[in-house]
């Protein structure tokens, strides 16, 4: 069962294209993080979701509703919290959380009252007199209190202490058994702990999305010495990305990588190797590498 | 039901201090306004003038409540958090027209009855028309100032589109100055009225549905377009001669209009030119005959054309009139303006012209005598009057409307009602002193308050009906008063043959020829010629009056506080706040 999904979904401001021909999907229960460079098309792909701005082309899909049609009651199954999003500044934090509920039928008070000790939040402090910190954590108290089946965030932990990234995480995590999570963010290392799906957007084009376990398992740094300088050969596999060659010593990223096979293919091109290290890497790793590489991924 | 509640009972403890406003101002209208009625003056100058903005800041208070209220979630922008929350939009909008119904419509309707109730006016038979004029109101102030605020994402927007929209309205007065037709014929403005009524309502809903600022501002542009489009391409000539077709043997013109070549302006006078303006004031004077007793008539609106001697054609379009015509009126000065330039071009060539007037055509109606007596007067139609012996009209009033048409004629005692401070060398015409208000409108005025205040005011026309002065109303006035019903309406067309224009221009001194017979003073002209005004002041021993306080002593010849309290036969007055006892000595 998919939470969301999209097809061809292209979104145009202009002459910019901010998403171009996405086909993307959420599995229910995944933990799914967005990440990508600034301007890749992250917050429209998520306000197109939200049924805030309209695709160009293309459909959406979220909990098997078209995006077009989500208002109104369809948001008391989705949490929304966006790093700019605009909370009444006029509010107390009890207030907000107050004139919340009605909306919302299968709102908890048992749980907005543990996250509100989680959160340690000022009830009778005006939104606005709230820190960023403490006003993402409010939104999200907000967001999360009802038991909602989709989380969706949009840079939730952007400029954000260590401390509070660790409060919103831990937070997150406990919702995680009975929603799906989709986020987005350019903090590859604060997704990398508890993502359990990823997705890259690159300039409005999806670069890749899997699961982080098969992701991690897919690539490696290769490091390989010989005993004297090797001459490189003109094709090299399209599955190694920055290949580099000095001296006696050749390094690439190896995004398809199976030991035997590798190990196969570097005898075929180089002949023997005094010595071969291949390195798990980084979510922050991966992604420099493909963003580096101008080749597209397998 | 209960999110709309939720949402409004949220609204009310987030807008009080607004609420607290708009409440505070409209209490200050509803003690203020009685005291206008009777003209009772305010001592501070600053409450005074501060009072004088009263309307102007409930309006604004009330636009500013609107504007915020709406705003509270606003509808431009993609970051409000309330977007992505189980909104149901038909209910938010709800939740704002009921704060909107409660604090701007249930508050004014409140006050309204009080005030009805404190004029002494029946309040229950007046609930009919205070829901028009409600109904009005939505339909204007409410629903443009909720689209306003539906397209803006905080007051300083909001103010720039009220901005822009202001001066769309005074681009298209200006324009529509262009087109002098549009103000006679109340289909455009009816058109344009339905255009931005509907405009409003599709903006509220898009904004409220969709969320499309762009679309909906786009849609405002393009009503304003629209709008200038129909003032500019409207066929009026059309519509006017729809509105007032040509004449027929059931709907006959009601009087015979003959163009008197006899009458002109004495040449060698100094032109009277307006030295401010670019036109000129022509006035053509028309012999009226065959107008029955029962019947009166109001020129709406007149047009003047011209066959150049070029061959060109030339027209004033139809210019809009207002003057009424009644029983024994013999002549019709019909006024039109043109440009001084081609005023001067052609004011000595010999042109052909034509005249059409656009005529309503009402039925007097039976009469009811009143004579004025005290201070209070009651006037057939639902009205009562004070007797203002200052000014020496009546000062009425009138739940919800001016009651109209009324058509009043005087035949003026010879009492101390023949002073005036206004006299005269000349005859008067053979018809009475009269005041007419002729309107085929019968709907409640759209104000917020619902008493309408009118004066009646005596007037008579001299012997060539060229000019008309006041007359004074005052106790033992009797006055003679119909509420004419409206028949039909018609257009007159008049050949006036070839004329130089020349010999329409008023002169200043303002010199008829053939002359007029100078009257001497204080003779009688005909049976109503107690109402001619001798030239010098009555003879006698001077009436004056006292007041004293504490001591101090404030004397008076028949002027100001004095002359008022010898009106109202008052021995206490009240002089700069303070309570003073008078006497009078003389007669």
């Amino acid at each position: 069962m998919l939470c969301i999904q999209t097809q061809a979904l292209t979104k145009r401001f202009g002459r910019v294209h901010a998403l171009d021909g996405l086909d993307f999907s959420v599995p229910q229960g995944a933990i799914q993080a967005l990440v990508g460079p600034n301007g890749a098309g992250k917050t429209t792909l998520i306000k197109i979701l939200m049924n805030i701005f309209r695709a160009s082309t293309g459909t959406a899909s979220v909990l098997g509703v078209d995006s077009r049609k989500i208002s109104g009651k369809a948001f008391s199954s989705i949490g929304y919290v966006s790093e700019n999003q605009h909370l009444p500044p006029w509010m107390r934090v009890g207030a907000f959380l107050e004139y919340l509920r009605p909306f919302y039928p299968t709102w908890d008070m048992q749980l907005e009252a543990q996250l509100v000790q989680k959160f340690d939040l000022p009830l009778d402090r005006k939104l606005k007199h709230l820190s960023r910190g403490m006003r993402m954590k409010a939104a999200l108290a907000s967001a999360l209190a009802f038991r909602p089946k989709l989380i969706v965030l949009d840079e939730p932990f952007s400029g954000l202490d260590p401390m509070v990234r660790d409060e919103l995480g831990s937070a997150l995590l406990e919702r995680a058994k009975e929603a799906t999570i989709f986020l987005s963010s350019h903090d590859l290392a604060e997704v990398e702990g508890f993502a359990t799906h990823v997705a890259f957007l690159d300039s409005g084009r999806l670069r890749l999305a899997e699961e982080m376990s098969s992701l991690s398992a897919r690539f490696r740094e290769v490091e390989l010495a010989f005993d004297a300088p090797v001459a490189v050969p003109a094709t090299l596999p399209a599955n190694w990305l920055q290949f580099s060659a000095s001296d006696s010593t050749i390094r690439f990223v190896d995004d398809a990588f199976n030991e035997e096979t590798l190990r196969a293919e570097i005898s075929g091109h180089f002949g023997p190797v005094r010595s071969a290290t291949f390195t798990p890497m980084t979510l922050r790793t991966i992604f420099l590498a493909l963003a580096k590489s101008s080749r597209k991924p397998s | 039901m209960s999110q709309i509640l939720h949402i409004f009972r949220k609204d009310v403890r987030h807008h009080w201090p607004e609420i607290l406003l708009s409440l505070a101002l409209l209490i200050a209208y509803a003690v203020e306004q009685p005291r206008t009625w009777t003209g009772q003056p305010i001592e501070n100058r600053f409450l005074s003038f501060l009072l004088g903005f009263l309307p102007a800041l409930m309006v604004l208070s009330w636009g500013f409540l609107i504007v915020r209220v709406v705003q509270g979630e606003t509808l431009v922008g993609d970051r409000q958090f309330w977007v992505t929350r189980p909104y149901e939009w038909p209910k938010l909008l709800l939740a704002k027209l009921l704060f909107i119904f409660l604090f701007f419509h249930l508050a004014l309707f409140i006050m309204q009855l009080s005030l009805l109730k404190v004029a002494r006016f029946p309040v229950m038979s007046s609930i009919p028309g205070l829901l028009y004029i409600h109904s009005l109101l939505a339909a204007t102030l409410v629903l443009a100032t909720l689209a306003l605020a539906c397209i803006s994402s905080g007051i300083g927007q909001a103010s720039l589109s009220l901005l822009v929209v202001f001066l769309s309205i005074i681009g298209i007065a200006f324009l529509s100055d262009l087109f002098p037709d549009s103000d006679i014929t109340n289909n455009v403005g009816a058109i344009d009225a339905l255009l931005i009524m509907t405009v409003c309502i599709a903006v509220v809903l898009v904004q409220y549905k969709y969320r499309k600022a762009l679309l909906s501002r786009l849609i405002v542009g393009a009503a304003i377009v629209l709008i200038l489009l129909v003032m500019v391409l409207a066929p009026y000539e059309k519509l006017i001669r729809h509105e007032f077709p040509s004449a027929t043997s059931s709907h006959p013109v009601p009087v015979k209009f003959t163009f008197d070549h006899s009458l002109s302006f004495a040449h060698g006078e100094k032109p009277k030119f307006n030295p401010f303006g670019d036109e000129v004031d022509l006035e053509f004077p028309f012999q009226i005959t065959g107008l029955s007793d029962e019947t009166i008539f109001q020129i709406r609106a007149m047009k003047l054309d011209l066959d150049l001697p070029t061959g060109e054609p030339w027209t004033s379009h139809w210019r809009g009139f207002y003057d009424s015509v009644s029983a024994g009126r013999t002549r019709e000065w019909t006024h039109i303006s043109m440009k001084k330039a081609f005023f001067n071009r052609i004011k000595d060539a010999s042109v052909k012209a034509h005249i059409s007037l656009a005529l309503n055509v009402f039925r007097t109606g039976p009469a009811t005598e009143i004579v004025v007596a005290g201070d209070r007067v009651s006037i057939p139609g639902g009205a009562w009057c004070l007797n203002d012996s200052s000014e020496n009209v009546l000062k009425c009033f009138s739940a919800l409307k001016q009651p109209s048409p009324m058509f009043i004629v005087a035949d003026l005692p010879n009492s101390s009602c023949a002073l005036s401070r206004t006299s005269t060398v000349q005859k008067f015409a053979a018809a009475p002193a009269s005041f007419a208000v002729l309107s085929k409108d019968s709907d409640p005025d759209s104000t917020f308050s619902p008493i309408q205040q009118f004066t009646i005011a005596l007037s008579r026309h001299y012997s060539f009906e060229d000019l008309q002065i006041p007359l004074p109303i005052c106790v033992g006035t009797r006055l003679v008063v119909s509420q004419p019903r409206f028949l039909y309406a018609v257009r007159d067309e008049i050949d006036l043959g070839n004329i130089a224009l020349m010999n329409y221009l008023p002169t200043y001194p303002r010199l008829i020829i053939p002359p007029q017979q100078p009257l001497q003073p204080g003779t009688p002209t005909d049976s109503l010629s107690q109402n001619f005004v001798p030239a010098t002041p009555p003879s006698g021993p001077a009436l004056t009056c006292t007041f004293a306080r504490d001591g101090a002593r404030v004397s008076g010849r028949l002027a100001g506080v004095a002359r008022r309290a010898f009106a109202r036969r008052r021995k206490r007055v009240r002089i700069r706040g303070r309570m003073w006892d008078g006497s009078w000595n003389g007669s």
